[in-house]
């Protein structure tokens, strides 16, 4: 065939985007980096090692495969990207031998048993998580509080997850934010218990918007798992304060991020992600909510992986031109149910959060109040207070000044003579942020006396509130 | 303004955009490609040894599904011969020595200008589809009053290729005047010129001369912007149904080129024997876009613009869709729009891998199948499989393996699974 010149020839297209596999797991890697700098600051460099044991296990566990399978070795990175986010979503203090089991199980059973990269059938670091969870379960579920004095020490005290141990875990105020917001900016910025990577959340979502950008997620995925987790918090809790507390604990937005976006488990048409993305959402929280462990992320990861198989095969895309057997052509069902389910969730969710967040602040001590000629605030407050044993009905007198706001005044108007007397000395003259932050209430270690002081506190905390949001008390702002 | 879904943007690469049309100097001997189009091989109606001016006619539709081919340059006729094709193929071909004297005759004067006398010129001319498919016009416009909007194809969304786009610029009024004529031919009421917002300048050249009947539509630029259903859903709003042709949905489409070349056809008496190429790439000295005789061997083209033989992948046609040259011996044709000389860094070799289910080129997909479980079907030999993804109504734009990060030869694999489906079907 001297025609035919030695030119390379391929089929066509002659040319690509230009991302390759390694690139992808590259970015994802680089995408979890912000996550593991947080988790070595706030857990130590022991959590840093629990990382790196992880990845080395994935790691040396699918080149083994490999070379007892005699295939060649797989550098495309997949691995590591495994053993990184099985690192991250382990305790930062759990034994040396958690991640080894983790990362073997997790490439050797969940991943190279059936085919190797693009052919596990669930996500390995979920299953793996979930696996760990089984086998040890105590030791997965034993976590330490977020702090830098961490950083070498490895006997550190256990501390408890808002989602184990509720507001209690949390600490009464963070960074000068009190009480609810308080306990929203611990979380947020992941100063708690949690496992190694999935506590900060500015971490992860510089992460997000790293893949985002990169496109190597669908930011469908993400969105509706967070709406839908949001709007599923909003029912299983009645209430509004709960949605920013649950989302941001536990691992459901580094799940959301970093786990259900896995491209061999996550459905391949952008409105089957929708479906699986919800599927996700009400799955963790009913767990959550209803389910015997405090946290769902990684099992609802796990089912709706299963389910992706089907999904994928039968729910198609309406092609270009697409008609019925009638001639028609044919309706976009899923496209346009999937949109119009995900505007009816933002709506409810807006709906529902502003109608909870807005109903009239109710008080339990004031029961009048009014304003001086001079603008300072009088307030009758009181209630029932537990005194020793006996519950007894006692009331103050508040004054709160109009220019300085604290507190001017404090005179009981009904205080039984019987028990213990109020050490009102202690909040007179002093502002809501130094009430707030009385710490030591205790008087005498006499017990009672702690009771009637904490609730004291709350009353006076209230009324400072009461003066703010009902009389417009524009020094107290 | 109507979105197809999915599409991909590669990288423009319009370096010959603006740069006016030049000329290729003739070449010494030119083969006439016969069977360049859709339907049966033109029969030769001249023998060796036979003199012909340009113009001239050399083979003869055979039926009304066939074109008449010209010679492009005049001199003697060596004659028929067997010649590689694009494809690699062999293909009779009309082989003339060119004798440099350009002596040339032209079509008889047109009388009227009547639906019936411009649909016959047109055949007579050797009209085909000009941006690549290679329909004859005739039949094409002869849609029998089913049709009410011309869609003309100015959407050029291939990188590189920029012949269509300088033709716009410098043939505005012709065009105009072409598209006027083929709107006569069948029927149509008005006309949508569809051009990719790109290319601003022929946008607003084509503007000026446009009136109420002929309307410019700026498209998104967007890979498929050109195909067929893509541009007339972007044009129209229509979408024309699986199984059927644009005329079902009242829409007929023609390549800017093709009416430019009715209107040389019909006003200037021409016959199709030569069209504007565009000769680009990275391994091309002098990329441009030029008038090609039609049979000029790519060898002459290639010197003319400096492509380099060495390079990494020499394509006829663009980089999303066209042909691998497997020989500078293969001829230009009527439908060959682009030379393309691609280095090193602009088609890259990768390494195929495993698939890693991304997706990516089911978003891509421009016709909603999805290619990965298109392939994984013809991989396990399940052709039900492969048609419940999609696989017949592939158009064969790439888009899926352009996207695939593992590299996978995903439109192969679709475009087989539709030729066996339509093999079964037979």
């Amino acid at each position: 065939m001297a025609e035919i010149a030695n030119y390379k020839v391929a089929a066509s297209p002659h040319k690509s985007e230009g991302s390759g596999t390694r690139r992808i797991m590259l970015d994802v890697l680089i995408a979890l980096a912000p996550c593991l700098a947080v988790g070595t600051v706030y857990y130590g460099l022991y959590a840093l090692m629990l990382v790196a044991l992880c990845v080395a296990a994935c790691f040396a566990s699918e080149q083994l495969f490999n070379l007892a399978r005699r295939k060649p070795f797989t550098f495309d990175l997949s691995a590591v990207v495994t053993g990184v986010i099985l690192g991250l979503n382990l305790p930062p203090r759990a034994p040396w031998y958690i991640p080894l089991v983790g990362g073997v199980f997790a490439i050797v059973v969940v991943k190279m048993l059936f085919g190797g990269l693009g052919k596990n059938f669930a996500n390995p670091a979920a299953t793996a998580r979930v696996f760990l969870l089984l086998a040890y379960g105590s030791v997965m579920t034993s976590y330490i509080g977020a702090d830098t004095g961490n950083f070498l020490h490895v006997d550190v005290q256990a501390g408890a997850t808002y989602l184990g141990g509720g507001a209690a875990a949390l600490a009464p105020s963070f960074l000068h934010a009190e009480g609810y917001w308080g306990q929203v900016l611990q979380l947020f910025l992941g100063w708690t218990g949690g496992s190694i990577g999935e506590t900060c959340v500015p971490a992860i979502l510089a992460g997000l918007v790293y893949l985002l950008a990169r496109r190597v997620i669908d930011w469908r995925i993400p969105a509706v798992y967070v709406l839908t987790a949001a709007l599923m918090v909003l029912i299983c809790w009645q209430s509004a304060s709960e949605i920013l507390l649950q989302l941001f604990s536990g691992g459901l937005l580094f799940g959301a991020v970093f786990m259900a976006t896995d491209y061999a488990t996550s459905p391949k048409w952008r409105y089957n992600r929708v479906l699986y993305a919800v599927g996700l959402g009400m799955l963790t929280v009913l767990i959550r909510r209803f389910g015997s462990y405090p946290e769902g992320t990684s099992l609802a990861i796990l089912i709706m992986n299963l389910v992706v198989p089907v999904l994928d095969r039968c729910i198609l895309p309406v092609r270009f031109g697409q008609t019925t057997k009638a001639g028609r052509p044919k309706p976009d069902v899923m496209k346009w149910s999937m949109r119009a389910l995900c505007l009816a969730m933002a709506a409810a969710l807006a709906v529902s959060a502003a109608v909870l967040a807005l109903q009239p602040r109710e008080y339990a001590y004031i029961r009048s109040a009014e304003q001086t000629a001079e603008g300072d605030c009088v307030l009758e407050a009181g209630g029932f207070f537990m005194i020793g044993p006996y519950e007894q009905e006692r009331a103050y007198r508040v004054t709160i000044g109009g220019d300085t706001p604290v507190v001017k005044a404090l005179e009981p108007v009904k205080e039984n003579t019987v028990g213990y007397v109020a050490e009102l000395s202690l909040f007179r003259g002093k502002t809501r942020a130094e009430i707030a932050g009385l710490t030591d209430l205790s008087v005498d270690s006499d017990f009672s006396a702690t009771v009637t002081n904490t609730a004291l506190r709350d009353m006076l905390l209230e009324c400072f509130d009461y003066v703010k949001y009902e009389m417009g008390g524009g020094a107290h702002g | 303004m109507a979105r197809f879904s999915g599409g991909v943007h590669p990288a423009g690469c319009k370096r010959t955009a603006g740069g006016g049309i030049g000329v290729c100097p003739a070449p010494a001997r030119v083969y006439l490609p016969l069977a360049r189009h859709i339907g049966r091989p033109a029969l030769p109606v001249v023998e060796a040894g036979r003199r012909v001016r340009r113009g001239e006619l050399v083979a003869a539709a055979d039926g009304r599904l066939s074109a008449n081919v010209y010679t492009s340059v005049a001199g003697v006729v060596t004659g028929v011969v067997t010649h590689i094709e694009g494809s690699g193929k062999k293909a009779p071909h009309v082989l003339i020595e060119n004798d440099f004297s350009d002596e040339s005759v032209q079509l008889a004067p047109l009388a009227e200008r009547t639906p019936e006398s411009v649909l016959a010129r047109i055949a007579e001319a050797g009209i085909v589809g000009m941006g690549g498919a290679g329909f004859p016009t005739a039949v094409k416009l002869d849609a029998g009053g089913r049709v009410d909007v011309l869609v003309v194809n100015g959407a050029e969304c291939e990188p590189y290729i920029t012949c269509d786009d300088s033709l716009m610029r410098a043939y505005t009024g012709e065009l105009v005047q072409g598209i006027r004529l083929a709107m006569l031919a069948c029927g149509a009421r008005r006309a949508v010129v569809g051009i990719e917002k790109n290319k601003p300048q022929a946008i607003a050249a084509l503007q000026v001369f446009c009136g109420q009947d002929i309307e410019v539509r700026p498209l998104r630029t967007r890979y498929p912007q050109g195909a067929e259903k893509q541009l007339i859903y972007g044009c129209t709003g229509r979408v024309v149904p699986e199984g059927k042709l644009p005329a079902d949905a009242g829409v007929v489409v023609v390549n800017v080129h093709t009416a430019l070349s009715i209107y040389k056809a019909v006003e200037e008496n021409e016959p199709c024997s030569s069209r504007v190429m565009t000769v680009s790439g990275g391994a091309c000295a002098r990329p441009q876009d030029l008038w090609v005789p039609n049979g000029t061997p790519l060898r002459d083209l290639a010197e003319h613009c400096g492509g380099r033989e060495d390079c990494a992948r020499i394509v006829l046609g663009g980089p999303m869709m066209g042909e691998p040259v497997f020989s500078l011996k293969v001829c230009t044709g009527k439908t060959t729009s682009c030379l393309l000389f691609l280095d090193k860094s602009e088609c890259r070799e990768r390494p195929v891998g495993p698939c890693i289910g991304c997706g990516r080129c089911v978003q891509a997909c421009p016709m909603g199948l999805m290619p990965v479980f298109i392939e994984e079907a013809l991989f396990a030999k399940d052709l039900d499989g492969a048609a419940r993804f999609g696989a017949p109504a592939c158009i064969a734009c790439g888009c899926c393996s352009y996207v695939c990060p593992a590299a996978r030869q995903l439109a192969p694999s679709v475009k087989l699974a539709k030729k066996l489906l339509r093999e079964r079907k037979i």
